[in-house]
């Protein structure tokens, strides 16, 4: 079935394709619908999101979002609030997911048919003589979305949702997983591990039976209303919603089997920033220096005369960590830090030496929300180790806080340090 | 939106957090819960964020710190172990102005008489501190810092130029 509109903003028809040989599960538009009214209902009851959806309803399916491979990987389905916008919600219906609620927001209206309207008029400013018979959203790089232009089913143009900026050709994919370049398509379906693709199989159609299960049956879920819901859910039969992943340093990289394992050392005079996060750092890797010695090799001067590391010398960090270990860590100075570095690194098992305008600390862990409630975007929080407020030479055990979470998105990060063993 | 509503939906704000759990170094012993809301003013006397102390006792265990717009900006806890307060400050080195003057006057010198301290920040607003002046009627105005027991005068040790 194809699902063809016109517009009088633009001559051409749209069609929307309908799914390339399908997904593995079939779901119906209806099952959509109420699978997207059911998780919605779970998240109003979670912690903190209480009331932020109450009285929203599902009123149809939303539109298909494609993977570069063709396969529909979610529907992107307007959240109604009487005549206005509550928002979106991105539910999935590939299995391959795991999961059929990804995020729920409002920072955008999902209005269909405008940013198709858009997407054509940008399409024809860049080809004036395009052709094409049908167009789709597509999954350029999940989460990121662009309109795939086709013409008998072979693309002819892609242009990046709402910057309309075209997206280049695929390039042979010789890197790591989920390692793309700036800017590169990629296939979410074909980069996932095929053992995560079976375990999420499992998990995706427990999930979306769980919806059709004798207690909620009878239960319409098109409007959100949290009293109603959990007189006909029993709710310690519903799968919790995973709502964020988390990872904290530990011993190893297998955390079943250790606590987290990472110490907080306090400055040891006001200006003793550096000094501090290195020795948090050497101590993870088991090297024990004081800290007025760190001091001295950093050129921070003495607990009487201290004073702080010029940003001319930010360098002088890694010099002085792979000295210390006598080569034994292969230290990196990031520049201008994002996420995924601190991400990866923590997830590697590493602690990171984070600086930010006028003072550094060392990171330990991170936290990255799935979904988000209204009006917000997921949060990212990093798990710091602030060697303030300061102690003293005289009083070395004392100082220092532990910040869970420090917002990410408000914080401006200018180099991160992170070290690798070298191995045999 | 007044200093009142402000504060009370700061204080709903913080108990739902830690409901919540995800915020917090894992259980405090005792009751915890949080103080008063205290201003952090940057220079010029702006207000650039909010101080919600979490008081276990006699002990501060922590702080949460919002921006104006009440976004949260973090959890900072004293706690080394989950469970234990054991290091944790007294919660009036952090908040009681009389004990923050004192600290600060002991180190101005004898006879010289310091102002209110104003909760700030020394160069960077992750460096939380009490800002305290003293004047002297050679017109000399003297900063301290005090950031609990430690207490120091403002220097050239942590210019523009450096990380402190």
């Amino acid at each position: 079935m194809q699902e063809i509109y016109s517009s009088a903003r633009f001559a051409s028809i749209i069609i929307i394709y309908p799914p390339e040989g399908g997904s593995r599960m079939t779901l119906s538009k209806g099952q959509i619908m109420r699978i997207a009214g059911m998780e919605l209902n779970t998240f109003n009851l979670a912690p903190l999101m209480q009331d932020l959806l109450e009285g929203a309803s599902i009123r149809t399916a939303g539109t298909p979002v494609y993977d570069i491979d063709g396969e529909v990987l979610f529907h992107r389905i307007p959240i109604s609030r009487g005549s206005r916008s509550g928002g979106y919600t991105d539910i999935g219906v590939n299995e391959v997911l795991g999961e059929s609620l990804l995020a729920v927001c409002s920072g955008a209206v999902w209005n269909e048919k405008t940013l198709l309207a858009q997407a054509v008029a940008a399409a024809k400013k860049k080809v004036r003589s395009i052709k094409y018979d049908g167009a789709r959203f597509v999954a350029y790089s999940y989460p990121k979305i662009a309109v795939q232009f086709l013409l008998r089913k072979e693309e002819v143009l892609m242009l990046e949702l709402g910057s309309w900026a075209e997206v280049p050709k695929a390039k042979s994919a010789d890197r790591d997983r989920f390692q793309p370049s700036n800017f590169e398509r990629w296939s979410l379906v074909r980069e996932l591990p095929d053992r995560t693709k079976k375990a999420n199989l499992q998990k995706f159609r427990k999930r979306v039976a769980l919806w059709d299960s004798e207690d909620v049956k009878k239960f319409d879920p098109s409007v959100i209303n949290a009293v109603k819901f959990k007189k006909v859910a029993k709710l310690e039969s519903i799968a919790v919603v995973k709502l964020f992943k988390s990872r904290k340093l530990h011993y190893s990289t297998r955390d079943v089997d250790h606590q987290v394992c990472y110490e907080l050392r306090g400055q040891q005079t006001n200006v003793w920033c550096v000094a501090a996060s290195t020795e948090m750092l050497l101590n993870f890797y088991r090297y024990q220096y004081d800290q007025p010695r760190l001091a001295q090799e950093l050129g921070l001067g003495t607990c009487a005369h201290p004073n702080g590391l010029p940003y001319a010398q930010v360098a002088k960090v890694v010099t002085v960590i792979e000295k210390l270990s006598s080569n034994t860590l292969d230290a990196t100075m990031h520049t201008n830090p994002g996420w995924a570095i601190f991400r990866d690194q923590i997830n590697a098992n590493r602690p990171l030496i984070s600086f930010i305008p006028g003072h550094s600390r060392t990171v330990a862990g991170y936290i990255q929300y799935l979904i988000a409630p209204l009006g917000q975007t997921p949060f990212k929080g990093l798990l710091v180790y602030d060697p303030w407020p300061p102690t003293t030479c005289a009083v070395p055990n004392a100082g220092g806080v532990i910040t869970t979470w420090e917002n990410f998105a408000t914080q401006t990060y200018q180099y991160a340090y992170s070290a690798v063993l070298k191995h045999v | 939106m007044t200093a009142d509503r402000i504060v009370s939906i700061l204080l709903k704000h913080v108990r739902e957090l830690l409901r919540s759990g995800m915020f917090g170094n894992g259980a405090i012993p005792g009751a915890a819960g949080p103080g008063e809301p205290l201003g952090i003013y940057g220079p010029g006397g702006k207000l650039h964020s909010w101080f919600v102390p979490l008081v276990a006792g006699e002990l501060l265990a922590g702080y949460f710190r919002f921006a104006p717009d009440l976004t949260l900006l973090g959890y900072s806890g004293f706690q080394r172990y989950e469970g234990s307060l054991e290091g944790c400050p007294a919660a009036a080195d952090w908040t009681d102005k009389d004990r923050i003057s004192k600290r600060a006057a002991g180190l101005a010198g004898p006879g010289i008489i310091v102002g209110e301290p104003v909760l700030s920040y020394d160069k960077t607003p992750s460096r939380i501190a009490w800002k305290v002046t003293s004047g002297s009627p050679d017109g000399t105005v003297r900063t301290f810092w005090v950031a609990g027991m430690v207490v120091w005068e403002d220097s050239a040790a942590c210019d523009d130029g450096s990380f402190c």
